[in-house]
């Protein structure tokens, strides 16, 4: 414990001593600031020289606590070594570091401390001041002694409130900032009530609603459609004969390594105003050329084809827990194949139904790329956010007041959620051997079935085949030449001088999403694993909340993470902005909950007893997460990497606000493609983002895989008429 | 041949003893150990005997750090541990799942302990080979928990946990997994181990005959509390409350009036009907007559003495026969060994209790 403390404090004096305490222009690893003058420089100085050369006092107080523990640690000095003044040292050092730069910029108290951003010294010392204290605060009896679990439950908790809460924070505070004319309330008040966000003019002959209305018009109409489509998919795989059944599961991975907007460009190739079936219509019909896609409907159909998937997913696992038993049960009371579907499948599958709504309303509320491709003239929340910004009205207040409009929303439903339907579940997956064979379905409800779920994947089949198709046309509408030009102008690579130039549009924005996204993505299971790791396997003091704020980021839409992010990092005292740095938080804190939700199901599954054999037998708590989960969890670890990789890659919401010249993504990069009306190079990047995640996919899935424990699925014969009497 | 080296070097006779002072642990509202005291010997084999949910496990956890209680002092070799977790207990413990670790080997199991508190490998190597061998493993070593029989991942677990040199070893149900003929085999064998290493066991276990066979001494526990503690013969012969005398072996429990006679003697009256008992557990007035089978005997009918009895049914359980007989105390059963001498033509009998093995004791 002691030598512990020592390392700790040792590294940290050392981020004190030698590591620029403030940022420096373009960061540490650029030879820009030591040109400046590296840390002998006023910008460049560690904590040290801050405070004997360039006047800092107050920076004094971490490296003095941080010098006393140092020596305590290995009793130099004699000095008293009372773990109770200790901590209230190194909480005093830590208050030094953190209070003054947040005093600066939220109340204007210490304004020399204000200005500039905290660098890469600031954090090794607040990182080890914290580290100290929580190792001191378990070596004092609580807490069973365990400074690994207490450090880690800090850092945790440290991490979220600046990366989620703080950046949500300054969301609140901008709303309320003050306007350029009238009162704070009054223009707060206007904004969130104006006709513009809730106006219901589109049912009364108007021609467009305000952007709630749609927003939750849109949200109730797609998790409708979803619902029923992912119901209807889960019988069609369950219950039916259906032949396809391993293609059909393998369609739930599309939205996966989809880019979400990239079916509503599909969408405007077939029915947009050069789409094919447009063009059809118009030559052989004679229906006008219309342009109801831009709108309502064409975000809901693009919706719909995007996250039925989701949808089925959730109602999969419904549908398979609950225990044929039952059903068979109500066929041995007289109830005949429909009577049991309506009388007892159909309630038991409530919850599960409540459940792939409200996920599909969130879904759908939180999707940015659609609208934005789609939306035309019907703005909804998430685009309006954006539009707001960097629109030409540039009016952040506005941006901030619909953000946290639509994060109510969406909290809302999440709330609603876990609050109603967290305990009814009707899934029976016991232990025992369940033996029954599922009931099939009665003749009409297998029609409606298939009448369902047939056009979808006729349309969903359709759909991919435009975007691989579209990636080789020459002009969509007009020149149907096959041709690789699209790719040439993304992907050109040049030999000059023997040397590889690649000259291609695409490739500086796609090497920055794979470098950023393989970045993030083991950072993102790290942090979700070890949060899912401290919440089934410690108890400490507000778990249960912790949890709840852990999940409940998962509610938050990126357009909001987004703007929070820029409002928040775009001053210091933490200063990201246009840095890759600000990219790689921003993946790792919109994907942990997931990493989070795989970590605590794969948890769940290792006996407890494992760990509490390894405690026995000495191992303390790192080393039994080291050497007994690490190793059990592995398939967890691997598809949480590969999934938070692929959703760093699809992801636009959150990104979009966040790239910069420097840093350009993919998604936004096709997005503007998208907006210039070039839409064969937009596709041809989609497709090639496309196969590099199915690639990835694919290869995890080749060298991981197969550890699939799922029994079989059987189906009964379908039972003769019952003779009614 | 393992040696605990702490046994050479601690004089003090204390080294393994376990001392429960007032120990009590609850979970929110519910109290799952309340006040339980106890003195472990050291090198004894000592088991917590009791119904689920009695606290045995719970207690049991409480030895080994894996619950901290919410009151009272824990003492191990002297030291309080209280509060001290599992990780630094010189305490080791076979899981009543074994819980071994599926993605090691056997040796890696083995030595993961030795391991852990920083030893070099080749000599956690050589210190695993002995335990195996102890436990009849050696050569075992490479082969992965998922290769190996039920009752050979039983004895990797023992290993796991002797190697360590343990000033207390905890063992969790650990027959429970086996199939019935195994059991017999493995707790001899777990017993045999016990004295040969001298080490201080505390051994949890719901099943009274398995606790008879393999302790120096029992505890029953009853709603987080000690029934009675004792040898098993003291249990078994002078139970202190009803629920020890049943949980102990099959008793037939009869309410009854204790009086005790001017010269001291005891009798238990059940209406009209008078039975001598040789002692007592409880003082006069309101008690239960514990008759075990072994009390009773069955006479013919024609006997004057006795109480007049009717055989309900008789059950040929192969070498015993089970009587079930109606009686005007109650419904006693009686088991008979001689099968030969079982006639069951006859139906009304005479029943007569031996004072020598009939007791009183709390209602």
């Amino acid at each position: 414990m002691q030598r512990a403390v020592f390392t700790l404090a040792a590294f940290g004096l050392l981020g004190y001593c030698a590591m620029p305490w403030f940022g420096v222009d373009y960061g540490i690893f650029e030879r820009d600031w030591i040109d400046a003058g590296g840390l002998l420089s006023e910008q460049g100085a560690p904590g040290l020289l801050q405070t004997l050369i360039h006047g800092r006092p107050l920076l004094a107080i971490p490296g003095l606590v941080l010098a006393y523990v140092l020596f305590s640690a290995c009793g130099i000095g004699g000095v008293p070594r009372g773990p109770r003044l200790l901590l209230c040292l190194l909480v005093l050092g830590l208050a030094a570091v953190a209070l003054p730069p947040f005093a600066a910029r939220w109340l204007g108290f210490f304004p020399e401390a204000g200005g500039q951003a905290l660098g890469y010294g600031a954090i090794v010392v607040a990182a080890s001041l914290l580290l100290c204290a929580t190792t001191l605060w378990a070596r004092m009896g609580r807490s069973n002694r365990d400074a690994f679990a207490v450090g880690s439950i800090a850092l945790v908790l440290v991490l979220i409130g600046l990366f989620v809460f703080y950046p949500i924070l300054h969301v609140l505070t901008q709303a309320v900032s003050a306007p350029s004319e009238g009162t704070v309330i009054g223009s707060v008040l206007s904004t969130a009530t104006g006709r513009d966000v809730w106006g219901l003019a589109c049912f009364t002959g108007g021609r467009h609603c305000g952007v709630a209305v749609n927003s939750i018009l849109l949200g109730v109409l797609t998790a409708t459609s979803t619902t029923v489509l992912g119901l209807a998919f889960a019988l069609l795989i369950t219950r039916t004969r259906f032949p396809a059944k391993g293609l059909l599961r393998a369609l739930t991975i599309l939205p996966i390594i989809t880019p979400p907007f990239v079916v509503g460009l599909a969408l405007i190739l077939l029915f947009g105003r050069a789409g094919w079936v447009t063009t059809f219509a118009a030559d052989f019909l004679d229906v006008e050329a219309g342009r109801w896609l831009y709108g309502l409907w064409g975000v809901w159909l693009a919706q719909t084809l995007a996250f039925t998937p989701i949808a089925f997913l959730v109602l999969i696992g419904v549908v398979e827990g609950v225990s044929p038993s039952l059903e068979e049960a109500a066929q041995t009371l007289r109830a005949d194949l429909s009577a049991t579907m309506r009388t007892v499948s159909l309630p038991l599958f409530r919850p599960g139904l409540a459940n792939a709504f409200l996920l599909g309303f969130i879904e759908s509320l939180a999707d940015f790329g659609n609208p934005l491709v789609l939306g035309g003239a019907d703005g909804v929340l998430s685009t309006e956010i954006y539009f707001a910004v960097v629109g030409a009205q540039a009016d952040p207040a506005r941006a901030a007041v619909l953000a946290i409009i639509l994060l109510f929303l969406t909290l809302g439903a999440f709330l609603v959620q876990r609050m109603w339907l967290g305990r009814t579940s009707y899934a029976t997956i016991t232990g025992k051997g369940d033996n029954g064979a599922r009931a099939p379905l009665s003749l009409r409800h297998s029609a409606a079935v298939h009448g369902l779920t047939m056009p979808w994947l006729a349309l969903t089949v359709v759909v991919y085949a435009m975007i691989f198709y579209g990636s080789f046309v020459k002009l969509w509408g007009y020149d149907h030449t096959i041709t690789l030009d699209h790719y040439r102008t993304a992907f050109r690579v040049e030999w000059l001088d023997g040397a590889v130039l690649w000259s291609g549009s695409a490739w500086n924005s796609f090497w920055t999403t794979l470098t950023i996204s393989s970045v993030a993505a083991p950072l993102t299971a790290a942090l979700g694993l070890l949060t899912a790791w401290l919440l089934i396997r410690q108890e400490f003091f507000g778990k249960t909340a912790f949890e709840f704020v852990t999940m409940l980021s998962f509610a938050i839409p990126g357009t909001v993470v987004g703007l929070s992010y820029i409002l928040a990092f775009n001053v210091p005292p933490i200063e990201l902005t246009g840095t890759g740095v600000i990219l790689v938080l921003c993946f790792i804190f919109r994907n942990m909950p997931v990493g989070v939700r795989g970590g605590v199901a794969a948890i769940k599954q290792i006996d407890r007893s494992l760990d509490e054999a390894s405690l026995t037998l000495g191992g303390g708590s790192f080393q039994t997460l080291r050497y007994v989960l690490l190793p059990l969890l592995r398939p967890a670890i691997v598809a949480a990497v590969a999934y938070s990789f692929i959703r760093g890659i699809t992801s636009v919401s959150a990104v979009i606000f966040l790239v910069s010249a420097d840093h350009n993504m993919a998604t936004a990069y096709i997005i503007g493609l998208v907006e210039n009306g070039s839409y064969g190079v937009a596709i041809a990047y989609a497709n090639v983002l496309i196969v590099v995640m199915l690639a990835v996919m694919l290869a995890v899935q080749f060298a991981f895989g197969g550890r699939r424990l799922r029994r079989q699925e059987r189906i009964g014969n379908a039972l003769p008429a019952r003779a009614r009497s | 041949m393992l040696h605990n080296p702490n046994a050479a070097t601690a004089t003090k006779a204390d080294h393994g003893r376990v001392i429960f002072d007032r120990v009590s642990k609850s979970y929110g509202a519910v109290r799952a150990v309340e006040a339980v005291s106890f003195d472990l010997e050291p090198g004894t084999l000592v088991t917590l005997l009791g119904p689920s949910g009695c606290g045995k496990t719970t207690t049991l956890r409480m030895i080994a750090g894996l619950e901290m209680p919410t009151d009272g002092r824990i003492l191990i070799s002297d030291e309080d541990v209280s509060t001290l977790p599992a990780t630094y207990r010189n305490v080791a413990m076979v899981f009543q799942s074994y819980a071994l670790f599926p993605h090691m080997t056997v040796m890696g199991n083995v030595t993961y302990g030795l391991r852990m508190s920083g030893m070099k490998n080749a000599e956690a190597r050589s210190k695993a080979e002995q335990a195996l061998e102890i436990v009849g493993l050696a050569g075992y070593g490479e082969r992965l928990p998922s290769e190996l029989s039920g009752g050979q991942q039983q004895r990797v677990a023992v290993a796991r946990a002797v190697v360590l040199q343990p000033e207390v070893l905890l063992l969790d149900e650990p027959l429970s997994n086996l199939d019935a003929k195994l059991r017999r085999q493995v707790r001899d064998e777990i017993r045999a181990l016990q004295q040969r290493l001298g080490v201080t066991t505390v051994y949890v276990t719901h099943d009274q005959e398995e606790a008879m066979a393999v302790s120096d001494r029992i505890v029953i526990m009853q709603g987080g509390c000690i029934a009675q503690d004792g040898t098993a013969m003291e249990l078994y012969e002078q139970p202190r409350t009803a629920f020890v005398a049943s949980f102990m072996g099959d008793a037939n429990l009869l309410d009854c009036e204790a009086l005790r006679s001017s010269d001291g003697s005891w009798v238990a009256m059940i209406g009209d009907h008078q039975f001598p008992v040789a002692a007592s557990g409880v003082e006069a007035g309101a008690a239960k007559l514990v008759a075990r089978s072994s009390a009773i005997s069955i006479g013919p009918a024609s006997e004057r003495t006795g109480v007049p009895g009717e055989i309900r049914s008789c059950t040929f359980l192969g070498d015993r026969v089970l009587y079930r007989i109606e009686t005007p105390v109650g419904e006693l059963f009686h088991i008979k060994h001689d099968t030969l001498a079982h006639d069951a033509s006859e139906n009304e009998v005479r029943v007569h209790l031996d004072p020598a093995r009939l007791r009183l004791v709390a209602r």
